[in-house]
């Protein structure tokens, strides 16, 4: 399994350096592990030897070097034990963290599925309701508000349970070699037009350089459209605490995430992520928004699109200062 | 390829169409959702292009019927008055792209061969 969401806190950074933010999980060559393995037992050996041929005084100085060399030496190699424990530990937890997710997701679209079917039926008994109501010629203005309220809730429930579904559906992903500027333009196009009635400014941050991949654009297009969306909502938030003087600047950039990565950013300088959300941000459901405003499945359907191209998301946040969301996607495009 | 344009308005359905032909694409043009779905019926198409405000059955409302009968076909959104929340709905119903009118051709006729692409790969894939 490849695609994992991370988490951390720092400054958000709008502008990521090409090749900052090392992918996580990457297996780090273990520098000179033929140095303790090979090189110092050698050193030990030859220095035994030559204390056997040689003055005493030598020889205390050389079994002083050994014991150096040798401490040091197991130092060495615990430490990098140490570390490849600890990399091990963040690797199960994301792997648990990805595996929730999709267990999550099982679970839903099977209520999805059984609500789905007292939907259908509300809203035809509703309909029929109105129609033996307007037969007996006894319709009213009232009445018939209430049976499109009816109609227009049921609709509501049915939007819920179609992302639902959509959400979990394992859909091979259809890729197309595609520009990451390019697949995502429109969407930010779209968002700007919006966002400036809002006094929000949107920079485009496109790499000139940026490689062709192999992607599945309009998943790709909902998934990044989704963390605009977010972006707005959290700059309105944003707008609303913060008077005259708040307007906020979402900053979209497309840039090398790695030596066989490319990413996608969407930052914005709004409330940021609270710290003891910024592991449930992924979860289906997990909304601060009020009801009818955010179902919280905005980001999970992103995060499962993501993982299904093989990429991985991360999010960086500082509450106060902002959010950022990256979508890292492999060059090739090639799902494991 | 065949293309199929869904737009209430007679003026930019007869310059598109005009445009489409010219580049020896085969065009057919419907004047609301329901007139498109009944020309669905009885041929099949590669890709539509479709207005999102439209009398009637509205562009959404059409988009989510031709995906449940005519799951390959690849539709691309046009909109004058693009909100966010019908673009990421619009997406979400699976469309392959949410354009902002006006747009220029070549690229409106980039995206279509793109769609198109992504059609025909849909369809090996499913053989
Ligand atoms: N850019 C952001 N800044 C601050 N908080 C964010 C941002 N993006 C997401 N969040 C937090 O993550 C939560 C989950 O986001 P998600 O997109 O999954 O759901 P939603 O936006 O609440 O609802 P939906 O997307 O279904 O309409 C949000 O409610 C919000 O608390
Ligand atoms: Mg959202």
């Amino acid at each position: 399994m490849s695609g994992n969401s991370s988490t951390s806190r720092k400054t958000p950074d709008p502008v990521p350096a090409s090749g900052t933010s090392p992918p996580l999980g990457d297996k780090r060559a273990v520098p000179g592990l033929a140095l303790y393995t090979v090189l110092v037992p050698v050193l030990a050996g030859a220095a035994v030897l030559t204390a056997a041929a040689c003055a005493p005084a030598m020889g205390v100085f050389l079994a002083v070097l050994t014991l150096a060399l040798t401490a040091w030496s197991a130092r060495r190699l615990a430490g990098l034990a140490g570390r490849a424990e600890g990399e091990r530990c963040l690797l199960t937890a994301k792997l648990m963290q990805s595996q929730k997710l999709a267990a999550v997701g099982e679970l839903s679209s099977g209520i999805a599925h059984e609500i789905n079917n007292p939907l259908a039926i509300i809203s035809q008994e509703a309909e029929l309701c109105g129609a033996l109501v307007e037969a007996k010629g006894a319709m009213d203005p009232e009445l018939a508000d209430c049976l499109a309220e009816i109609a227009r809730q049921v609709a509501r429930g049915r939007d819920i349970t179609r992302r639902l579904l959509d959400f979990s559906r394992k859909m091979e992903p259809v890729t197309q070699l595609e520009s990451l500027d390019r697949a995502v333009e429109d969407m930010v196009v779209l968002v700007e037009k919006e966002a400036r009635l809002r006094n929000v400014n949107v920079i485009r941050r496109y790499d000139p350089d940026a490689p062709r991949l192999l992607i599945d654009v309009p998943l790709l297009r909902q998934a990044v459209i989704n963390l605009l969306t977010n972006a707005l909502d959290a700059l309105e938030e944003k707008d609303q605490a913060g008077g005259e003087e708040a307007h906020g600047t979402i900053v979209v950039s497309t840039w090398r995430s790695g030596p066989g990565e490319a990413a996608i950013t969407v930052a914005d300088d709004g409330p940021g992520v609270a710290r003891e959300n910024l592991a449930r941000v992924f979860h289906p459901f997990f909304t601060t928004k009020p009801p009818g405003k955010g179902t919280g499945l905005g980001l999970s359907i992103t995060h499962n699109i993501v993982e299904r191209m093989g990429g991985r998301m991360e999010v960086v946040s500082e509450p106060g200062q902002g959010a950022a969301f990256t979508i890292h996607l492999p060059l090739k495009g090639e799902t494991p | 390829m065949k293309l199929l344009l869904i737009d209430d308005e007679r003026d930019f359905i007869e310059t598109m169409e005009k445009r489409f032909k010219f580049r020896k694409i085969d065009v057919t043009a419907a004047g609301s959702g329901a007139q498109a779905l009944e020309i669905l019926g009885r041929e099949e198409f590669d890709v539509a292009i479709l207005d999102v405000r439209m009398p009637g059955m509205d562009g959404l409302d059409t988009l989510k019927e031709i995906k449940k009968r005519h799951p390959l076909m690849e539709v691309i959104m046009l909109t004058g008055h693009g909100s966010v929340e019908s673009g990421a709905r619009g997406m979400s119903l699976g469309a392959y792209d949410y354009v902002l009118k006006p747009v220029d051709f070549s690229v409106l006729l980039d995206k279509v061969e793109m769609a198109y692409e992504r059609k025909l790969l849909n369809v090996a894939k499913n053989a």
